[in-house]
């Protein structure tokens, strides 16, 4: 497929798709945007677009793309027209200017040059050529107003300004940069500001007016917003805030009023009908057997309601005391849902949500598993559950932003998962989610909490979940940031010393005893116990050594051993040096005894020693042949050792008298008497 | 207060499991004033050495670990030591502690890394004394482990089938039996051998080519799989003993490193890590029988150099 084409389609699709109906559409593409909606196969947008450029026109190098207007114009019109790549590239250019820190400067164009250089040609000539033709570009902006117009709503509300009111070049460049000003994540908390009196009254008012009115707001959270907003509404200035009053206007004059991610109880949205959440949920089972379920906070003034989807339904009920409904019926599989996106309708409510390839989730004690909301707080630990394809740049920016990462295998096939992720810094924080394009505010809430530490027992016990730690590890305290140090932190009621510098405070120094502890800081508190290591659960019947699990017997080093045969023979044992590797490693090892392996004519091992040891090999009579003086030496310490009581004294005593009988032995004792 | 390996293996013995993940971070934490606990290098480099000494199993596709269950095996050779093997705890120790027998300790070297967990044996008088040592301290006892597990080792083979990689993806690495090193792959010509694949951040995983068919494969088996130009991958140098009971050192080469059941059987003979020697590239392990290092080698389809 001709890449122009295919990016076409893929920016139809991501932008302007049945989920955009209804919906602010701010068509935001920056590197990351481009790089994940490209995906492993897919072509580069900007080669895409730079291939249909004529750099040899005499006025418009954009003519190319222009001339198939009149085309799609005499067709059905049924999808967007086919300008999308063109104007995403103009919006990257805008994205790219952001990131300078010079967002009203005139040298967007020299981003846009950077972006599509005209080949074999100076980048002054790619300049003149590109400024030269890019008065073309609002005419693309008014056509694609004019197609979202005529949907009237169902392929997403315009956010960008009336082109009609903008004269002159310096003003052609705010339709691609208001792309980059209002971001999708902003709209929960503009939504929540035109609910409000004020903004009620202001959306009446001229457009740089309904901008002043939302910097005065009392109720906004800018630490929700965006930074291109945040940036945008730190300082007024007239041109700028024409532009995103025209934006604003736009959002709050949608007879379709958001729905996603927007959820604003009790008021009507489309036909009577609520906006309803499903936000996906995670519960780790069993060690990395992830199970993933629904999650849904219940909506002001609907008790229940029974919806239905595309071969699923749902049926939602409030339980007294609860803040989330209970779910029933035959619900859609979470990773369908993610792939391909939700929507739902029921008599009071209403569902519409974008397939997600990224999702960020908190622990929720009341679900009992980690949820994916519309907003997290700092200082507590955040799962990423990540599409393989976005995982390579997720992992770049989380690893940049917290150190180091490790993914796991996610709930789904092709999905991921990092774990315990933990930003102290909501800017921080919120720059890595705007990198990544995740929808989530993050708002600043510092708090006492205990880090590290060598946390035992999932659940059991004394101590709260995830409170329980081994004597030996009890946990840092990590003090709110702006906590003053010099404020008493107590520990079970006992002043701690503040930390020299930073925020932590190390308790493993403190040679706690088992017991339950208390921290408390201003006005935070936690508790957590310790306990000394789990006594092992004695294993049953433990079997001795199986038998023949060798021919080897042990023998006493120091002891002088012999294998004594049938006829009187005698076979010395050597004892063996002890392994060089015990030197040479530095162990401190000395056996007791060693092995040995009899040989099979052998009758018994005897090994004279400290005290004297016989084990009968094999039960064989006597046979006394002819003894060497070696053999007579060797037996010599055991004709007098008596066996009595052992299972072999009979046999040993016969041994012991024909030895004794034998007549190189009565030599030898004479000779030893006479000695 | 300072790293001690073995309350790590305590937490390790009361955790059982968990995610490789906040296992990496708490090694981090609890090494906090050796390392900067951002830093997962070392902790990754402890896991993975507590995965060769046999005290974790390691799930690298789930990202898991397992501590192992504890027990006592006897060493090869002649003199009667065995070694607790697993996540040993303190009391298992303190209990299997009685008339005949002895425990022994020793604090392994760090070399600059982590403290490694300890090396605990039980010296023992005679079969009966071992046998009730185990039983007091809840102890299954494995005789001749070592030698045993060896024979049941089986040549290694290909693992389950695989996707054929596309010509488009992350990049490739095809292993280069000469160099020894893995080197950028055209993903238009991969023909027999051994590819590195990345997967994500520092991940990695390795598929083998054979005829038009791939495998998942390790990094270690399939460095065997495909062979490798190196004069004596596997060198086995007599210390002392006779016939079966000989034992000396089995020396690696180490860009031919051992497949974990192999390296988790040569370190069993003695409990002991194996010893880096940088300056000939070799990675030698102790105590390994004859018999153990013929198996070793017979299972990867390599030659042993035998030195007397």
């Amino acid at each position: 497929m001709d890449p122009y084409q295919w990016w076409q389609d893929r920016l139809a699709e991501e932008f302007f798709g049945p989920s955009a109906a209804g919906r602010p559409v701010v068509l935001y593409v920056d590197n990351d945007k481009a790089k994940a909606l490209r995906g492993p196969d897919g072509p580069d947008l900007v080669e895409a677009v730079q291939a249909r450029l004529d750099w040899y026109h005499r006025y418009d190098i954009f003519d190319g793309i222009f001339r198939t207007v009149s085309a799609w114009k005499r067709g059905t019109r049924v999808q967007p027209p086919p300008c999308l790549p063109l104007l995403a590239v103009c919006v990257l250019a805008g994205t790219l200017m952001r990131r300078e820190g010079r967002v009203w400067s005139s040298n967007y164009y020299q981003r846009l040059v950077e972006c599509l250089p005209m080949p074999r040609s100076t980048e002054q000539e790619s300049l003149r050529r590109l400024r030269m033709s890019y008065e073309q570009i609002p005419a693309h902006w008014e056509i694609l107003g004019g197609w979202m117009r005529e949907q009237d709503g169902a392929r997403g509300i315009v956010t960008f300004p009336d082109v009609g009111r903008r004269k002159g070049s310096q003003s052609w460049i705010v339709l691609a940069l208001s792309q980059a000003i209002v971001r999708e994540r902003d709209l929960p908390e503009l939504e929540r500001f035109f609910r409000s009196p004020l903004g009620r009254s202001a959306v009446a008012a001229a457009l740089a007016e309904l901008v002043s009115a939302l910097r005065r707001w009392e109720g906004l959270d800018t630490g929700r917003l965006s930074p291109p907003l945040q940036e945008a509404l730190a300082t007024a200035r007239s041109d700028r805030d024409e532009i995103l009053g025209g934006i604003l206007a736009a959002v709050a004059g949608s007879s379709h009023r958001p729905t996603i991610p927007v959820q604003v109880p009790g008021q009507a949205m489309e036909a009577g009908r609520l906006g309803l959440v499903l936000q996906p949920k995670f519960v780790d089972a069993d060690w990395g057997n992830w199970e993933a379920g629904w999650h849904a906070p219940i909506v002001d003034g609907v008790d229940g309601d029974a919806l239905t989807g595309a071969g699923w339904s749902l049926t939602v009920r409030a339980e007294p005391g609860l803040t989330s409904y209970t779910l029933t019926g035959d619900l859609p599989a979470v990773e369908t849902a993610l792939v391909r996106g939700l929507t739902a309708t029921g008599t009071r409510l209403r569902i519409a949500q974008r397939p997600r390839d990224l999702l960020v989730a908190a622990e929720d004690d009341a679900a009992g598993a980690w949820v994916a909301g519309d907003a997290v707080d700092t200082d507590e630990p955040l799962l990423f559950v990540v599409r393989d394809d976005r995982l390579g740049a997720v992992v770049d920016a989380v690893r940049a932003a917290v150190g180091d990462v490790d993914p796991e295998q996610g709930p789904f096939p092709g999905w991921h998962v990092l774990r315990d992720v933990l930003f102290t810094d909501a800017a921080a924080a919120t720059a890595v989610f705007d990198r990544l394009g995740i929808g989530v505010a993050v708002r600043a809430s510092p708090r006492l909490r205990l880090v590290g530490g060598l946390r035992i027992g999932r659940e059991s016990g004394e101590g709260a979940r995830g409170s329980r730690y081994l004597l030996e590890g009890p946990p840092d305290v990590a003090l709110p940031a702006g906590f003053d140090t010099a404020a008493p932190v107590l520990l079970n009621g006992r002043r701690l010393r503040p930390p020299p510098t930073g925020r932590v405070i190390r308790l493993r120094s403190l040679g706690l005893a088992e017991g339950t502890y208390t921290v408390q800081a201003g006005g935070f508190t936690r508790r957590f116990t310790l306990h000394p290591p789990q006594c092992p659960t004695t294993a049953g019947d433990i079997e001795g050594l199986p038998a023949g699990s060798g021919r080897s017997l042990t023998v006493p080093h120091g002891a002088k051993v012999y294998f004594l045969h049938v006829d009187g023979h005698v076979t010395p044992v050597g004892e063996p040096a002890a392994p060089r590797w015990w030197t040479r490693r530095g162990t401190t090892l000395r056996a007791f005894s060693y092995r040995v392996i009899p040989p099979r004519e052998a009758v018994w091992l005897a090994a004279a020693g400290s005290s004297t040891i016989v084990r009968q090999l094999r039960d064989d009579s006597p046979n006394i042949g002819r003894l060497t003086a070696a053999d007579a030496q060797a037996w010599a310490h055991f004709v007098l050792s008596s066996q009595a009581g052992q299972p072999h004294e009979q046999a040993w005593r016969r041994y012991q008298q024909a030895v004794l009988n034998h007549r190189s032995m009565i030599t030898h004792e004479v000779g030893w008497k006479t000695r | 207060m300072t790293f001690d390996p073995d309350v790590l293996l305590a937490w390790l013995a009361d955790r059982q499991g968990g995610s490789l993940a906040s296992l990496y971070r708490t090694i981090a934490w609890y090494a906090g004033d050796r390392v900067d606990p951002t830093d997962l290098t070392r902790a990754r480099r402890l896991v993975l050495t507590m995965n060769e000494l046999g005290v974790l199993a390691v799930d690298w596709r789930q990202r898991q670990w397992e501590a192992q269950p504890s027990g006592l095996a006897t060493l090869p050779g002649r003199e009667s030591v065995a070694l607790f093997t697993g996540v040993v705890r303190e009391a298992q120790l303190e209990a299997a502690m009685g008339a005949g027998v002895r425990v022994v300790v020793h604090r392994n070297d760090s070399r600059g890394q982590l403290p490694m967990p300890s090396t605990w044996w039980l010296v023992y008088e005679d079969d009966q004394r071992l046998s009730a040592a185990a039983a007091r301290g809840g102890l299954p006892l494995e005789p001749d482990a070592a030698v045993r597990r060896s024979a049941t080792l089986r040549a290694v083979e290909p693992g389950r089938p695989a996707e054929p990689p596309g010509r488009q993806g992350p990049p490739m690495a095809r292993w280069n039996r000469r160099t020894m090193t893995f080197q950028a792959a055209d993903r238009r010509h991969l023909g027999d051998g051994l590819y590195q694949r990345e997967t994500y951040g520092t991940a990695k995983e390795y598929l083998l080519c054979r005829g038009d068919r791939w495998f998942w494969t390790t990094p270690a088996e399939g460095r065997y799989l495909v062979g490798g130009e190196t004069s004596q991958p596997l060198r086995w140098e007599f210390e002392e003993g006779k016939g079966d009971g000989a034992v000396g050192v089995l020396s690696v080469d180490s860009g031919m490193p051992l497949p974990l059941a192999h390296r988790r059987i040569a370190v069993l003979c003695t409990g002991l890590p194996p010893v880096l020697d940088r300056t000939p590239g070799q990675v030698m392990y102790d105590g390994v029988p004859r018999n153990v290092a013929d198996r070793i080698a017979t299972s990867l389809s390599s030659t042993l150099k035998v030195c007397a």
